[in-house]
């Protein structure tokens, strides 16, 4: 009996040691780091650190900066993109001209410096002012004399027009730390930046460009510090090497852009592996270049255009099914997008009689009909930027659709920097038509300047050279107009005029496929745009290590 | 002629090759569509005022022939100017793409060039042969296979089924290493972009050698050495490879010209941060003055390497000092 005693507390005593050991061992690798690895592609990747185009404009660039530097606000996640004070208290306007921002006050940058008034207004003033500039329309400050700072956490400035809506002016911004910075306010742009000291919940530690970033946890955050330690973005040299990357466990998911559609079925059978689909943030259009002399000036040959398309064909065969048609700058879910647009469904017999009623016929009999604003072959230049896949495969499937209706196309593949200076200068006339992309968000009022007339000031992002001056002055109206439905009203006659006119032709909204791992992370947050885009940096802030 | 008039022509000729790369390669570059300061701007909302200081900034306010004086005044001083997109002094940013390019590319060479003329002379010599057959086989498909096929092969095989190496880069990304363990970790990441290059580089060396050391084999000399008695494997290093090594060394000086260009497609595919991917952004970014300092450097290096080539040769053949 004693004997049976001492075998069972030998037993219970050795099982003991095993689970503290256990206990350790386990506790061991729970101290031990998290790190969150992402994948971007070399092309997204950001070579540099300098607050330029690059920063904003490539892809880890613009996820990047929103994780060091704090904004005044940032979007809020789905679906009521909300906007939420980041650095600020709360804010207030009086005229929807003049807004007065309060900061916290236990904010610091990462050098162990406060965070105050001066650095914003350091920040609102000279970031627009560098060369190329940090300017959106909603920070255009009328003058530096009206930049008041109140006290070291209040600061009031007055627009040079009124920024009525939901959201604040001064979005998108990074709060610079004015120290650092003062000394280059004359050319921002030129300062290498080599340690990005902001003041954000992330900090960075290492930079290689072109390779990886990487980030540690700012563990004195003024707000909630994030639960994982570390982030580190990296380049590989495709899509193929991030897929691989993920199924190995190297990366948590991507960076940007998800993946693409021909991949979804691939991550969806791997182990540890799955997917999510987010509404896409890029609108995808057609720009009509109404400058060039030909029919495409002809507003019924622009709407027969779009009833010679089958949308839902080109979404099958070109983004497996994964896209929606999209008709409208505003996207559905937005309460100021217009259900009442006409929709260009498919019908080629109705673009077929629209274009002999508009006097385009076939008079030689080669199958293509005659512009009869050139005398020559109805034959129309169609640009496209080679550096997307997708939109390349789209404008072949157009050519094809087009041709039944008589109407040919050219495909003109070109790099897209030369794309860029060429649909941004109508004027050139080196296309008819081309395939666009943009990604508004849901503050996306700034779009509608896209449309403004070449004869108000709306040079610059006009595409289409379109000129309407009842859509200027409606556009106008709208960024004035103080009250939420009036506004709103003014917003759905832009997107009828826009829908009407077809300067821009609105066609689809490719959805974001988002493959994560989820054996390590979770509480990724999913908005317009996927887990992670320069409106959501939620997922960095949220996301969590497994238990 | 002498050997110094033999050395004199060569520098030379190789002094108005460079000076003729200067002019094409400041002309060819602005033959481009596209207003380069334009593109500068991926916001089109640019005011007329911040185009002028950009092109001020960068020289490119000045008439060509204005452009052409300060590129040349510059390059005599050994500046090559800004980058339009680093924003950085163009030999700074090539300087930092170079060391990585010329580890790959020499690393890969030397093992190509060594297994690949061992395999082609020993299929010259055994020509005819089963082995022969065999290692034209190989090498014709391996001189076949597109680079970035290769890449990615080599990829889902070594780095993804076996998982023996790492995805891509030149280190692992976010890491502290230093000293030895650095060197190792280089290393480690060299293996499958060296191997995809050496594997090209193979089947071109095999087929020149193997090609070279037939037309010796039919020498009279080779027959001379066998009538004397000599050992066959003194014959072959002696007598027929040495002499079948002349397009072997003319083809090495070429590639190693070229790989300072880097290997645009092997470190695209392993994200290798050389001198290739460099040139691929500056020509999408219709960057002049890298462009111009990435190929000023290229035809450079393959002149020079040529020089270097022509003057071996005078050694290995003398013939070649004569009658050239």
């Amino acid at each position: 009996m004693m004997k049976d005693l001492n075998k069972r507390s030998w037993a219970i005593a050795c099982t003991l040691c095993l689970c503290l050991l256990l206990i350790a061992f386990t506790s061991t690798a729970f101290a031990k780091k998290n790190r969150l690895s992402v994948g971007f592609t070399t092309e997204e990747a950001l070579e540099n650190l300098q607050m330029g185009e690059a920063m904003q404009y490539t892809e880890m660039g613009a996820v990047f900066w929103p994780l060091v530097y704090d904004q005044l606000w940032i979007m809020g996640p789905a679906p009521d993109y909300e906007p939420l004070p980041m650095i600020v208290e709360r804010w207030e306007t009086d005229d929807y001209q003049t807004w007065r921002f309060y900061l916290v006050k236990n904010a610091k940058f990462h050098d162990g410096k406060p965070v105050t008034a001066k650095d914003v207004a350091f920040s609102l003033w000279y970031l627009p002012k560098s060369n190329p500039a940090w300017d959106y329309p909603d920070n255009d400050i009328e003058d530096k004399k009206t930049m008041k700072i109140i006290d070291d956490y209040t600061l009031e400035f007055t627009l040079a027009a009124k920024w009525p809506g939901k959201y604040p002016p001064a979005s998108w911004m990074p709060v610079l730390p004015e120290h650092i910075w003062k000394p280059h306010k004359r050319k921002l742009g030129k300062f290498v930046n080599k340690k990005c000291i902001g003041s954000g919940p992330y900090k960075l530690k290492k930079f290689k460009g072109g390779e990886y970033i990487w980030m540690v946890k700012n563990k004195k955050y003024w707000g909630d510090v994030p639960a994982v330690d570390e982030v580190v973005f990296k380049s590989y040299g495709s899509q193929d090497a991030i897929s691989m990357a993920m199924k190995k466990g190297q990366i948590e998911f991507i960076g940007y852009n998800g993946a693409p559609s021909v991949a979804y079925e691939d991550y969806k059978k791997a182990e540890n592996i799955d997917v999510a689909i987010s509404p896409g943030i890029a609108l995808v259009w057609f720009s009509f270049n109404l400058h060039k002399e030909n029919g495409i000036q002809d507003k019924l040959v622009r709407q027969a255009i779009m009833y010679g398309i089958d949308r839902e064909r080109l979404i099958q065969m070109v983004y497996l099914g994964y896209a929606k048609p999209a008709d409208s700058f505003i996207y559905p879910e937005m309460d100021t997008y217009n259900p009442d647009l006409p929709k260009y469904n498919y019908d080629p017999e109705k673009a077929e009689q629209m274009l002999e009623q508009a006097g385009y016929v076939d008079t030689d009999g080669d199958g293509f009909r005659t512009d009869k604003k050139t005398g020559q072959k109805m034959s129309f230049e169609f640009l496209v930027p080679s550096a997307w896949p997708d939109e390349v495969k789209l404008a072949k499937v157009v050519k094809e659709q087009l041709k039944d209706i008589g109407v040919e196309i050219k495909l003109k593949v070109v790099d897209l920097d030369t794309y860029y200076q060429f649909i941004y200068t109508p004027t050139d006339d080196k296309f008819d038509l081309s395939v666009s992309s943009e990604e508004p968000g849901p503050n996306g009022s700034w779009i509608w300047e896209f449309v403004r007339g070449y004869n108000n000031g709306g040079a610059g992002w006009n595409q289409a050279y379109y000129d309407n001056p009842e859509f200027d002055k409606t556009l106008d109206a709208m960024n004035a107009e103080t009250d939420p439905e009036k506004q709103k009203a003014l917003t759905f006659k832009l997107q009828e005029i826009v829908s009407e006119d077809l300067p821009y032709a609105l066609l689809l909204r490719a959805d974001m496929i988002d493959p994560y791992r989820t054996d390590t992370f979770e509480g990724h947050v999913a908005t317009m745009g996927g887990f992670s885009s320069w409106i959501n940096s939620w997922t960095y802030f949220k996301v969590r290590p497994k238990k | 002629m002498g050997l110094k008039g033999f050395i004199l022509r060569k520098v030379v000729a190789a002094c108005l090759t460079i000076i003729a790369i200067v002019c094409v390669n400041f002309v060819i570059f602005r033959m481009a569509p596209g207003d380069p300061v334009r593109m500068m701007f991926r916001d089109p909302r640019v005011s007329a005022e911040k185009l002028e200081e950009m092109k001020q900034t960068f020289g490119l306010d000045k008439p060509l022939s204005g452009q052409f004086v300060a590129y040349v005044k510059g390059l005599t001083r050994g500046d090559l100017g800004q980058s339009f997109s680093h924003r950085r002094p163009v030999l700074e940013v090539i300087a930092a793409k170079i060391p990585a390019t010329l580890l790959l590319v020499v690393t890969a060479l030397v093992f190509a060039i060594l297994l690949g003329v061992a395999l082609g002379a020993l299929s010259g010599w055994k020509s005819g042969t089963k082995l022969d057959t065999f290692i034209l086989t190989a090498s014709l498909t391996m001189y076949s296979i597109p680079t970035f096929a290769l890449g990615i092969i080599l990829l889902l095989v070594f780095a993804y089924h076996i998982a023996i190496f790492p995805l891509g880069g030149m280190a692992t990304p976010a890491s502290l290493f230093e000293g030895a363990e650095l060197v190792w970790d280089v290393l480690w990441h060299l293996c499958l972009p060296a191997l995809s290059i050496v594997i090209w580089y193979i089947g071109e060396y095999v087929l020149l050698t193997r090609s070279a050391m037939i037309d010796v084999m039919g020498q009279e000399y080779i027959t001379t050495a066998y009538s004397k008695g000599l050992k066959k494997f003194r014959i072959l290093k002696n007598h027929a490879l040495r002499n079948a090594l002349l397009p072997v060394v003319t083809i090495t000086g070429v590639n190693l010209g070229f790989a300072v260009a880097g290997v645009i497609e092997a470190e695209t595919v392993f994200s290798w941060p050389g001198v290739g991917r460099l040139v691929y952004d500056a020509v999408s970014h219709r960057d002049y003055p890298l462009l111009q300092g990435v190929f000023l450097l290229f035809a450079f290096s393959v002149v020079l390497a040529n020089l270097v080539i022509d003057l071996i040769y005078g050694y290995i053949d003398p013939r070649i000092k004569v009658s050239g």
